[in-house]
């Protein structure tokens, strides 16, 4: 009698176990568009293609359509390419650094991270061949590359970070998607039999799992010095030179900084629209969000510090290379934009992150927003205003060519590109779980064995 | 079919847009553009002169030059004028011509010049013509060394009412010398043609040459509504002689893409191919987790 009684009660907890285990993966599964999803990707598409459209125009007609000169050689397109890396950096936060470090709260965020990641480098690389004027100049890149560069390195390391963070998004999904295949779960013909072969014939045997984690290991430790060589790299392109604004040997720290704060921010803010687009609020809690505006205020301190190495110590000098520069940014031209900047994307959220009720979803959503539109704006900073400035002196300069404003061409090219990169996220959080189905069953202790 | 239809718009949208493009040049491409015609005359060192036509049109907000455009150069005044010859644009929307020695001898004997340049009968353009009308001048420049005292003199004299060579006054004619990449002025605004149709400018004595320290000394009257462009050119070895001290292919930072630094190549090389090792490691071993 109370064997039977035990043998029920075993099945019974087996059978509330897989219903658990098919209810998450249900709910974390793929899942097609909803009429709001349709609506955002048409939105996405229209816009890309009217970049498109202006970028087949520049084409056409060559970088005169755009507002840079002899001077302004570097404009709205360098200062998106460096913000695409900058975001692009999360991917090692998330998937590499706090992964590493034992912080398990972060793990349902690791695809989240790697699919910005992925999106944003793809975009980075797009955005400078856009910026070379004729696509076929990055040829000459290649065959005509001096190793002394650091544009040569910025290439270099670039297609690396890509191979790397494709591979990083790619190896924790084999399980998930062996997972995936198996399951009706509304899937497609193509999408089994791409799932089907992306998961490497998976079995959840011991060799395989072990080969795996042993895999993810060292993608994670490798990609942490590529990550800070990507942004440092791009940083010495600008700290190699003895412009104002840029000859500093605080550049390589100071962009890595700012980098992991708008990753972050972009984090929560996919976070916050993902929780909401597919009803993940069991996956993506509170908590998750009290953590990540923790890490964001901690990052946005640490850039704090690092803005005020890099303007307070060239301003207190005053060098009079520097001065016309600093007295633009703080009290010049520039200036409405310097301290909105500064003040909208740094300072605010630092202090209103700094309250519990600051770091609830929606005020941090809206809080990351403002740092992600502060962070576009900061690299347009960086790169413009110092170009306007040159230390060779002038000479019968018309006063026109020292002023940058995008035109209209490379506005829309420019918001093409950044609708593009969303338009990668939303289509790879279409096709593949956003949340490790894997690890979320481990973690609510479900074997994954099937 | 409802996902058809979407794309199907999708398509049509995208080819409105292009469509746009294509249909805004195609009514550029109708209209026969206006433009606008330059002509200049240039003299260097006093031998046959040069024409220099210059054709822009308007493209959005800016006049560009504009290529493949055939120019006719024609001399003499409107009632005898005789075509010498036509030249095509270049990419610039520049068309030079070189006056023929034919014409030169009898310039020799004339005056007052009339030169025209004429935009005729040419498919998508307006026809376009203007003229200039330069007097003879003759330039001299001599390079001398006075008191150990480098001086670079400049002489202009032009023709006047009665025929005679008599000197210019009060023009100003600028000195440089020519570089790799343009001309580095060596006088500034000021320096002023006297009575005697002369100036001078003491010559810099630390300029690099080349490496027999020569340099291409020019003086330059621009675009003068009288005599045109006037170009007087002189090489000396006034210059520092540039030793080649080998620099171009030592291992730098600075040097071409084959000379650079080993330490840097050995160090880029390393790192490179430890990361694609590993990377070419986890690749091996997804073959290996697919075979187990």
């Amino acid at each position: 009698m109370m064997n039977l009684q035990k043998k029920i009660q075993v099945m019974t907890n087996q059978e509330n176990l897989n219903y658990t285990k098919e209810k998450t993966i249900k709910a974390l599964a793929p899942k097609a568009f909803s009429n709001y999803g349709k609506l955002w990707v048409a939105v996405l598409v229209v816009f890309s293609l009217v970049g498109l459209f202006f970028y087949i125009q520049q084409i056409r007609q060559g970088l005169s359509i755009t507002a840079m000169s002899d001077y302004t050689t570097w404009g709205v397109y360098v200062s998106n390419f460096v913000f695409f890396v900058a975001i692009s950096l999360v991917g090692s936060l998330i998937s590499a650094i706090l992964k590493l470090s034992g912080a398990k709260w972060a793990d349902p965020l690791t695809r989240i991270a790697e699919i910005i990641a992925v999106s944003a480098i793809m975009f980075a690389a797009i955005v400078i061949i856009i910026d070379m004027g004729r696509p076929d100049r990055f040829y000459n890149v290649i065959l005509h590359a001096r190793i002394q560069s650091p544009i040569t390195w910025d290439v270099i390391v670039i297609s690396t970070y890509l191979i790397i963070s494709i591979l990083l998004l790619y190896l924790p999904l084999i399980p998930d998607m062996a997972i995936l295949k198996k399951r009706d779960l509304g899937l497609g013909k193509w999408q089994k039999k791409l799932y089907n072969s992306l998961s490497l014939n998976w079995q959840n045997g011991e060799m395989q799992e072990k080969r795996l984690n042993k895999l993810i290991r060292i993608l994670a430790i490798l990609i942490i010095p590529i990550a800070f060589g990507i942004h440092t790299v791009t940083s010495w392109l600008f700290a190699t030179t003895y412009r104002p604004g840029w000859d500093s040997t605080n550049f390589g720290p100071y962009f890595v900084a700012g980098a992991f704060m708008v990753g972050a921010a972009a984090v929560i803010a996919a976070m916050y629209s993902l929780r909401r687009a597919y009803d993940l609020e069991d996956y993506i809690t509170p908590k998750h969000f009290d953590y990540m505006g923790r890490l964001l205020v901690m990052l946005s301190l640490v850039y704090l510090y690092f803005n005020i190495n890099e303007y307070f110590i060239p301003a207190y000098k005053m060098k009079s290379s520097e001065m016309s520069h600093l007295r633009e940014l703080f009290i010049g031209r520039d200036a409405p934009l310097f301290w909105t900047v500064q003040i909208l994307g740094m300072v605010i959220p630092i202090i209103v992150l700094l309250f519990k009720k600051g770091r609830k979803p929606l005020p941090l959503f809206i809080i990351s927003l403002l740092v992600i539109v502060g962070a576009w704006f900061k690299r347009f900073l960086i790169v413009v205003p110092s170009l306007a400035h040159p230390l060779i002196p002038t000479h019968r300069v018309p006063d026109e060519a020292l002023h940058y404003f995008p035109t209209v061409p490379e506005w829309f090219i420019t918001f093409g590109t950044l609708c593009g990169a969303l338009l990668v996220v939303t289509f790879l959080v279409r096709f593949i779980p956003v949340i490790p189905i894997k690890e979320t069953l481990e973690g609510q202790g479900i074997q994954t064995n099937e | 079919m409802n996902r058809m239809k979407k794309l199907y718009n999708i398509l049509l949208i995208a080819v409105m847009l292009f469509g746009y493009g294509t249909q805004l040049s195609a009514q550029d491409d109708a209209k026969p553009k206006k433009i606008r015609l330059s002509l200049s005359y240039t003299n260097v060192n006093n031998m046959g002169p040069r024409l220099t036509a210059k054709v822009l049109a308007r493209v959005e907000r800016s006049y560009l030059g504009v290529d493949s455009v055939t120019v006719n150069f024609y001399y003499g005044e409107e009632e005898n004028m005789e075509l010498l010859g036509s030249t095509v644009t270049q990419e610039n929307g520049e068309a030079l011509f070189l006056v023929p020695e034919v014409l030169r001898k009898v310039m020799d004997t004339t005056d007052v010049f009339v030169f025209s340049a004429a935009v005729e009968n040419q498919e998508g353009y307006a026809d376009r013509d203007t003229d200039v009308e330069i007097l003879r001048s003759k330039t001299y420049l001599s390079l001398v060394e006075e008191d150990s005292t480098r001086i670079a003199r400049f002489r202009i004299l032009g023709v006047d009412d009665e025929g005679e060579f008599t000197p210019v006054e009060g023009l100003n004619p600028v000195f440089y010398v020519e570089r790799l990449f343009g001309m580095l002025p060596i006088s500034d605004e000021f320096v002023e043609t006297d009575s005697d149709g002369s100036c001078e400018i003491v010559f810099p004595e630390d300029l690099p040459g080349d490496k027999d320290g020569k340099l291409k000394v020019i003086v330059l009257i621009d675009d003068h509504e009288d005599y045109g462009t006037l170009k007087a050119v002189q090489q000396i070895n006034w210059g520092v002689p540039i030793v080649d001290n080998g620099h171009q292919n030592a291992r730098t930072l600075w040097s071409t893409a084959e000379n650079a630094p080993r330490p840097l190549v050995i160090t880029v090389c390393s790192v490179l191919l430890g990361i694609f090792m590993i990377v070419l490691y986890i690749i091996y071993s997804l073959f290996k987790i697919r075979s187990v």
